[in-house]
């Protein structure tokens, strides 16, 4: 026999609603796994050679994923009469989300800005560096509306949602 | 006016009935008949007892029936509707029930000006489904607003402490004793690098070198509240002392 038009209509109205709360909760799915976020540090090297490097880090995972990290600021020697360094680099990855807290970077690039004086061998020892393979590991914990970021050992920034 | 099975036409107000194609052949109902098959309409998918029949169509008008003079109706209305060319069921009869029209029969009402319009669903289990649904998406909505209302979930820290007028907190449970310890080492990095201000909060996190034997690696945040009241986080300083050399 026909369907009845009034059960059609209301298994209509059921599906698209179903379809909406779905839609929503993969939205909010979606932009759970995006992070974009501005940090502000200050490191101490402790090593009797740099004062501190400090200044800010932005991060942004697209859900696409790829994401990029710019770090600014500047490194003061304790020698050399506190010589001041600048430091301006971007980086680049693809990453995917292994679990809740962890994700995997692949592809890491890092470019020097034109005005970054600051040696390499430093910024990779006090500030980051990713293996020969181009890999890393990042452990990120959502904390208020911050992300708590760093590695195995420990939170190394805590970035706030811009 | 009621189309039955896309086919049949019935027309309440003049107690008519003919098909699609022959539409100046219309056969005339008893008044009796077309009260009956318009309460039937009105409520199919629902037995209709031969009592709230007998209510319907006779007591309300101040008349008296028999089950015979309701059995001779409604097989005149199967007889009419066969003679139309009606193929199916039309109306069940339900043993020492009453009679059923069936709820899968297809039927439109027309409306004033010709145009088709459903007829009112009178089943309370639809309505419960839509209002379900709407709720369920309503609670969804309101539940995911509530969790991101702003503020923090102070489960996801544990605090050690106050320096001055601002908490310290680390991101697992401290026994009192190394809580304490804990504590006077935040405070240390906290005198150094980034004072409280105000009504700051700390998240500190010390490498177990630190808390062992003051030489390893540690870190502290300092995170200011945003101005309208959220508990949002307006900016963190981040301090990241490596291990002494």
């Amino acid at each position: 026999m026909f369907m009845n038009f009034q059960r059609f209509r209301t298994v209509f109205v059921v599906i698209i609603i179903l379809a909406i709360t779905l839609a929503f909760f993969v939205f909010l799915k979606k932009r759970d796994n995006r992070v974009d976020c501005v940090s502000t540090f200050y490191t101490v090297p402790n090593d009797g050679v740099w004062e501190y490097l400090k200044g800010t880090m932005s991060v942004t995972f697209s859900s696409n994923g790829q994401g990029n990290v710019m770090f600014s600021g500047e490194a003061r020697k304790t020698a050399e009469a506190g010589k001041i360094f600048s430091f301006e680099r971007f980086m680049h990855f693809s990453f995917e989300k292994t679990d809740q807290k962890n994700y995997e970077l692949r592809n890491v690039v890092v470019s020097k800005y034109k005005g970054d004086d600051l040696d390499d061998a430093v910024f990779s020892k006090y500030i980051y560096s990713h293996t020969s393979e181009q890999t890393d590991h990042l452990v990120v914990i959502k904390l208020n509306n911050g992300y708590l970021i760093g590695n195995m050992v420990g939170p190394r920034h805590l970035c706030v949602k811009r | 006016m009621y189309i039955i099975e896309e086919d049949f036409f019935y027309d309440e107000a003049n107690n008519a009935i003919w098909h699609r194609l022959s539409e100046n052949e219309k056969t005339q109902l008893p008044l009796t008949a077309s009260r009956i098959l318009c309460l039937l309409l009105e409520n199919r998918g629902k037995v209709m007892s031969r009592e709230h029949i007998f209510d319907e169509i006779w007591s309300n008008y101040g008349a008296n029936a028999s089950n015979n003079t309701l059995n001779q109706y409604v097989s005149l209305l199967r007889k009419k509707f066969e003679q139309l060319g009606f193929q199916g069921e039309l109306i069940k009869t339900i043993t020492r029930a009453g009679f059923l029209m069936p709820e899968d029969l297809k039927v439109q009402q027309l409306g004033v000006v010709g145009k088709p319009v459903a007829i009112e669903n009178k089943k309370p289990g639809n309505k419960i489904i839509i209002i379900s649904a709407v709720c369920l998406l309503a609670i969804t909505i309101i539940g995911y607003a509530f969790i991101n209302r702003g503020g923090w979930d102070e489960d996801d820290v544990f605090k050690i402490g106050s320096v001055g007028r601002c908490n310290v907190y680390m991101l697992y449970q401290n026994s009192p004793e190394t809580a304490e310890v804990k504590l006077r080492l935040a405070k240390e990095m906290i005198d150094k690098y980034a004072p409280c201000i105000g009504n700051e909060v700390y998240i500190y996190h010390p490498s177990d070198e630190v808390v062992l034997n003051g030489q390893g690696a540690a870190f502290i945040t300092r995170c200011t509240y945003q101005k309208d009241g959220s508990q949002k986080f307006a900016g963190c300083y981040d301090v990241y002392e490596f291990p002494k050399v």
